[in-house]
């Protein structure tokens, strides 16, 4: 739908002149040529009068006309036409006019608008329609792959975390998340920091749900359109928040006349095979020939009392480098153990599972409805909306629902005076989020790692029901203490583990303003508005009792809210016919508070099933309380100069003052300055040139500190035989903090070529951050693990570029192509320095399970990850005398780098009459990956490559005695072909007990077919039999479809734990989902 | 035209209304000083639990000695200490958790102005015994350790002193405490009976 632009002037009042002869009454429909679609606000007018009106939301258009006379219908963007009156009907199409596209109205900070003639800086729009019509309840999803400079990734759980990163990773310790702007007020996606509500254990893989991302509870049918400020120049205005990019969404306004639409759609999908696990089908479980019996597979013990002792599978080895199988031999399997099981009691062939893990998973269905309905008219406008979304996962008893209403309104009190509100509220209910991380909540990390294959899920499934029909706790497991002891000693029944340990979440979010707004001349415009932004959520997590481990239960509430102060005086005025003169000047207070608390209890549950902090066995600790306020008073100028039309000048201040950082350094001014030269101007006769501009800018922008870094805290611990116990703090805070910068600038040309069918956007940055505000790491010989110092400096150099074009253009049919490509060259240029002059070398941001860390090093893009590695010669791995491989020593290696080279989208777009189809590739070249579920995995034998023939043709698993064991490759230490054999009797060969860390580091790049449409419109003709409808389209649309190439065996490399600056990190990798929707939309 | 500044003045005073905003930087929840006796008792806590634990992220020294066994697990019984970064555990505990609390416990002792001249005296010296004794399992686990500039959160990389050095150091060291220590049991030492956990708060003589 076509924006109702601010400039164009409205002819609303009827004129008393002469009307000579009759006057017919004339009705029609203005559409658009290149996509068929009805042009709203498009004015109509009778030729030679002022007299006309303007078409409604759907393009429709009734005036009364004198006979014989001709209709003007103009609208920006496309070329003016004159048509005849013959008869009561007039259906009018309109031609885009490439010559004005200079005109077309853009968005920029603060919902300031400006011609694009005037926009000197890179950002790139994608329209409301573009990012809901998946369907998808998170719209981040729909801007993937479309827009150059942003790199989106999606983790694959239910309701989990987006990571949105434009330009690079900026700062070494603080978020790099884009901010988000919803009609000119920041929106909140994490808090404390602004890149997620998870804990750091959760983002570090220790354990823990992902809760999401906040910013998801912005409704996608409630946006207009979606407008990426990509470098700071764009955003300086927003001050320290809008260092890392903005992502502007403007919600929908109402249009004149009444206006409803529906949505309704449903949804189906299934895991994607090729990101899960494959399983060897060969050996069973056991950790190799260790145990009771003559072969040393199998415990040898007395299970039926007759004083014979039966062979037993190792019940608490969680591996599968046991016996072959061999469908002749019974073996007493955890199945036998469970009163009320088919197999009680009984010896079971020994052979691998019918239903392995990947059966576990089911079908996920997602159901949405949405209804809006808006109307405008001279007096004020009004929009309503609700929508419902209610998603299921792909793991037993998984379940989000959201709830969404959003109401706007506005009312002119005087000609010049409006009035408006609105309020947005949605509300999450969340129902078993997936285990993320290593913890036994992590059935996926438990099906990817730790793993019997001869353990049947249908079976696993049956006897957590026959459990609790006999009474007991339903975890009964495979993984047991003792064939007589079912106490589970690593790993749950993975059904118990659904239904019983459990977390459930809810969130309630509010997010509204009142306004002011005085249009005190044509000239000058003063805002006035109050925005809250709050939000409060509850999570639950529970692990039953009879769980392997400490049952508990654990209760946190978090509190966010912000309130934003603003007041904006605007100025637009023509100075003759040459000169335009934008300013702003403005003042806005911004109040945060994130307050949260969190209990659990202490020792286990007493009482089954009741999940309540007085639950406990011990006396639950003291729960962790935080407080964090916080207030930056920000004003700000600007001013915008165009020449002709051709040549721009804008310039911005803001300065703002934050309470994180002490007096007498808490003050900080962001410059920025751009000039733009539109060439095609001074080129008007050169027909093959649409549009051309030239633009270049430089800004500074500053970050204030972490709260509460400047003063050292202690934390009270629990009494201690009744003796208080204090604890000094891990990192020393710094009371000389000074806010960081970040210095950037940046180059870029805009060219449309042969009307508009062919145009090409491009842009060269460079940014730079310098005194970051880092807790930096050092040795704790000091008495601190880290200490907060201005130190280090970063910086990202890289080009965007974005091609779109229409090779065919046609009344029946027409091809749309659009590509966007970014590299972006990250490096670190500096760490901390101590007095003496030393630099360091490396900081390290987080350390993982298994011994790998995330790091910043000196010289490399920002996001190193450092283990241990493999000794090589002449490019080949060495082997050691004894045929494995040799480890370096030290495991700080830089083995690996979590940032593409480069990413990429190709988004076709075909219309055929009424029909639509369009498809998304997503291109991600490069970065790195350490996946700890085949650093496990590999280790304890689930995978074929474990297993099989060895280069002798003989299985790899028999003894070497036999035929069998591995040659491995790499060369030894003369330099000479590898050619010692080795035992892979029992685990550890290809796994972590003989491999350095280097060898599970995979290459993350992919090629992903993101998404496919096909939509319908139902032709005007049948539309209007239909009474009062006036629009139905049908839509078919297909997500995750297919990844046409990865390098990651077995999982998805996009897939990460959380949002935030700690990626490059697998464990538990949870597979990507497909899904089919189908949507109905009725417009009324 | 000045309507057009009335309109505008406001815009003037909300940039200059500047209340002190920095007070709001002060975390209600923890405090910025501890009594000296609590730190000290965190300290002997976190010493006493590093030294007796069974977490093989604090202690694999019962592995070592082959006293206990892994079984499915046999990482540290192997003596492979990078895999799960053993050293790490222990150095961190020792520095950071235990020897820093009780040298701010020594600073917050000196500086207190409830505690008499004679008590203070005490105080510090058993601070200073306790740090000895950390220093000695420091020393002999990791050999040559950080000693002279260590505690120094301002000298971020301190140098590695000499074993032998150290060790004769903490003996003499030893002897100034152990000098320092009054046999007596003045009125202010219950509040610190009950701080010192380990022998139930009573000093035993040291011979």
């Amino acid at each position: 739908m076509k924006k109702h632009l601010l400039t164009l002037l409205c002819i609303m009042w009827f004129g008393t002149s002469l009307l000579h002869a009759q006057n017919l009454t004339v009705t029609g429909q203005v559409t658009a040529k290149d996509d068929g679609k009805p042009i709203i606000g498009a004015s109509v007018g009778i030729k030679g009068t002022t007299t006309g009106t303007q078409t409604n939301i759907n393009g429709r258009f009734t005036l009364s006309v004198p006979t014989g006379s001709s209709l003007t219908i103009t609208y920006i963007g496309y070329t003016t036409q004159t048509v005849a009156v013959t008869g009561p009907t007039l259906n009018v199409v309109l031609n885009p006019d490439t010559k004005q596209l200079g005109e077309v109205v853009v968005t920029g900070a603060l919902g300031i608008t400006r011609t694009r003639n005037q926009q000197a800086y890179a950002a790139q729009q994608v329209s409301g329609e573009e990012v809901s019509k998946t369907r998808s309840s998170n719209f981040i999803e729909g801007m993937a792959g479309k827009v150059s400079g942003v790199e989106i990734r999606q983790t694959n759980g239910l309701g989990s975390s987006t990571n949105v990163v434009i330009r690079g990773s900026k700062s070494i310790a603080n978020s790099n998340q884009a901010l988000f702007v919803v009609d000119g007020v920041p929106f909140n996606n994490g808090a404390p920091s602004g890149s997620t509500i998870n804990s750091s254990d959760q983002r570090t893989g220790r354990g823990g749900y992902d809760y999401g991302s906040p910013v998801q509870d912005v409704n996608p049918d409630n946006i207009e359109s979606v407008t990426v400020l990509k470098g700071a120049a764009a955003s300086a205005l927003y001050g320290s928040q809008g260092a890392n990019g903005v992502i502007l969404i403007t919600t929908k306004k109402a249009k004149k006349g009444l206006g409803i639409v529906i949505n309704t759609g449903v949804s189906v999908g299934s895991i994607d095979k090729s990101t899960f696990a494959k399983y060897q089908k060969e050996y069973g479980g056991g950790y190799g020939p260790y145990y009771e019996d003559d072969s040393g597979y199998f415990w040898s013990r007395d299970v039926n009392g007759d004083g014979q002792p039966d062979l037993i599978t190792p019940l608490t080895e969680d591996a599968s480098y046991g016996a072959r199988f061999d469908p002749n031999l019974k073996v007493y399997q955890w199945n036998a153990f469970y009163k009320g099981l088919p197999t009680y009691g009984q010896a079971t062939p020994w052979v691998a599972a019918a239903n392995d893990p990947s059966t576990f998973f089911e079908k996920p269905v997602s159901n949405n409805q949405s209804i809006f309905i808006t109307n405008a008219n001279d007096n004020g406008s009004f929009k309503l909306g609700y929508t419902r979304n209610n998603d299921t996962g792909i793991l037993p008893n998984s379940n989000i629902q959201k709830n969404a209403v959003n109401l706007a309104g506005s009312y002119n009190i005087t000609n010049k005076l409006t009035a408006s509100g609105s309020v947005d509220y949605t509300r999450t209910d969340g129902l078993g989020r997936y285990g993320t991380g290593y913890q036994s909540e992590n059935v996926v990390g438990n099906f990817r790692q730790w793993w019997q294959v001869n353990t049947d899920i249908k079976q696993l499934k049956n006897a957590y029901y026959n459990s609790l029909a006999q009474g007991e706790t339903g975890n009964a497991t495979w993984n047991l203490s003792n064939f007589n002891d079912p106490t589970a000693i690593y790993w749950d029944n993975p059904y118990f583990g659904r239904y019983q340990n459990y977390e459930t979440d809810n969130r309630n979010r509010y997010f509204g303003n009142v306004a002011l707004n005085y249009k005190a001349t044509n000239w000058l415009n003063i805002l006035g508005r109050v925005t809250v932004d709050n939000w409060n959520q509850i999570q639950d997590e529970r692990r039953a009792v009879g769980t392997t481990g400490v049952s508990s239960y654990s209760n946190r509430r978090t509190t966010w809210n912000e309130t934003d102060y603003d007041l904006i005086a605007t100025v637009n005025k023509n100075f003759g016919n040459d000169v335009n003169f934008k300013a702003v000047a403005g003042t806005n207070i911004r109040k945060q508070r994130y307050q949260d608390i969190f209990t659990t209890t202490n020792g286990g549950l007493v009482v089954p099933l009741i999940y309540a902090l007085s639950n406990s066995q011990n006396t639950p600790d003291a729960p962790i309380e935080a407080d964090q306020p916080r207030q930056v008073n920000g004003i700000y100028a600007g001013a915008t100069l165009t020449y002709k039309n051709t040549y721009t000048l804008d310039g911005t201040l803001r300065r703002d003052v934050s309470s994180t950082l002490p007096k007498g350094n808490n003050t900080y001014y962001y410059p920025a300055v751009s000039a733009g030269f539109v060439f095609s101007e001074l080129m008007k006769d050169q027909n093959w040139l649409s549009y051309g501009k030239l633009r270049a800018n430089y800004a500074e922008v500053g970050n204030d500190a972490p709260i509460f870094s400047t003063i050292d805290y202690y934390t009270i611990g629990t009494p201690i035989n009744g003796a208080p116990q204090t604890s000094v703090n891990a990192t020393k805070n710094n009371p000389n903090l000074k806010p960081e910068r970040t210095t950037s600038s940046e180059f870029g040309a805009e060219l449309q070529f042969f009307n508009g069918r062919l145009g090409f956007d491009g842009t060269y940055y460079v940014n730079k951050t310098v005194d970051q505000i880092i807790p930096v790491t050092i040795s704790s010989a000091t008495g601190y693990s880290a200490a907060y110092l201005n130190s280090g400096t970063v910086q990202n150099k890289g080009i965007e570029l974005t091609l779109n074009g229409s090779p065919i253009r046609s009344k029946d049919f027409s091809w749309k192509i659009d590509l966007n490509f970014t590299k972006n060259n990250s490096k670190v240029l500096e760490l901390f320095k101590d007095a003496t002059g030393q630099q360091a070398q490396n900081l390290q941001l987080g350390s993982f399970q298994g011994g790998v860390t995330i790091n910043a090093t000196l010289g490399q893009p920002l996001g190193t990850i450092r283990g241990t590695d493999f000794i090589y010669k002449d490019g080949q791995k060495v082997v050691g005398d004894d045929g494995y491989y040799l480890q370096t020593s030290t495991a700080n290696n830089v083995i690996g780098n979590s940032n593409p080279k480069w990413i990429g989208g190709i988004n076709n777009s075909f219309r055929y009459k009424n029909f639509t189809l369009s498809f998304l590739i997503d291109i991600r070249k490069g970065g790195s990956v350490f996946s700890l579920d085949t650093y496990y995995g590999f280790d304890t034998g689930l995978y074929p490559e474990t297993a099989g023939l060895n280069d002798l043709g003989n299985p790899s698993r028999s003894p070497i005695a036999q035929g069998g064991g591995v040659i491995l490759k790499g060369v030894k230490e003369n330099g000479q072909p590898n050619d010692v054999r080795v035992e892979n009797t029992g685990s550890g060969l290809y796994g972590y007990e003989l491999n350095p860390n280097a060898a599970f580091v995979y290459d993350a790049g992919y090629v992903k077919l993101r998404q496919a449409l096909i939509s319908y419109s139902f032709p005007q003709n049948i539309v209007r039999k239909l009474g009062p409808v006036k629009g139905i389209d049908l839509s078919l649309i297909g997500r995750n479809l297919w990844i046409i190439h990865k390098n990651l065996p077995y999982a998805d490399p996009e897939e990460s734990l959380s949002s935030g600056n700690l990626q490059g990190y697998q464990s538990g990798a949870y597979p990507t989902v497909r899904t089919f929707a189908l949507n109905a939309k009725f417009t009324f | 035209m000045k309507k057009y500044i009335i309109a505008l003045l406001p815009l003037i005073f909300l940039g200059a209304c500047k209340k002190d905003i920095t007070s709001l930087n002060l975390d209600t929840k923890h405090p910025a000083t501890v009594p000296a006796t609590a730190l000290f008792t965190q300290a002997q806590n976190t010493l006493a639990s590093t030294l007796s634990s069974s977490n093989v992220y604090l202690n694999i020294f019962r592995l070592v000695e082959q006293q206990w066994q892994e079984t499915t697990y046999v990482t540290e019984s192997n003596y492979n200490i990078t895999d799960n970064k053993i050293p790490d555990g222990i150095w961190n505990a020792y520095y950071r958790d235990v020897l820093e609390p009780f040298e701010q416990a020594k600073t917050n002792f000196n500086s207190s102005p409830i505690i008499s001249a004679d008590a203070k005296k005490t105080d510090v010296a058993i601070s200073d015994i306790m740090q000895v004794y950390t220093y000695y399992y420091l020393v002999t686990t990791f050999g040559n350790i950080p000693y002279t500039e260590a505690l120094n959160v301002d000298n971020k990389f301190p140098k590695f002193d000499d074993a032998l050095t150290v060790y004769k150091t903490l003996l003499t060291r030893l002897d100034t405490d152990v000098a320092a220590l009054t046999t007596e049991q003045t009125l202010d030492m219950p509040i610190r009976s009950t701080a010192v956990i380990l022998m139930h708060g009573e000093y035993l003589p040291i011979p």
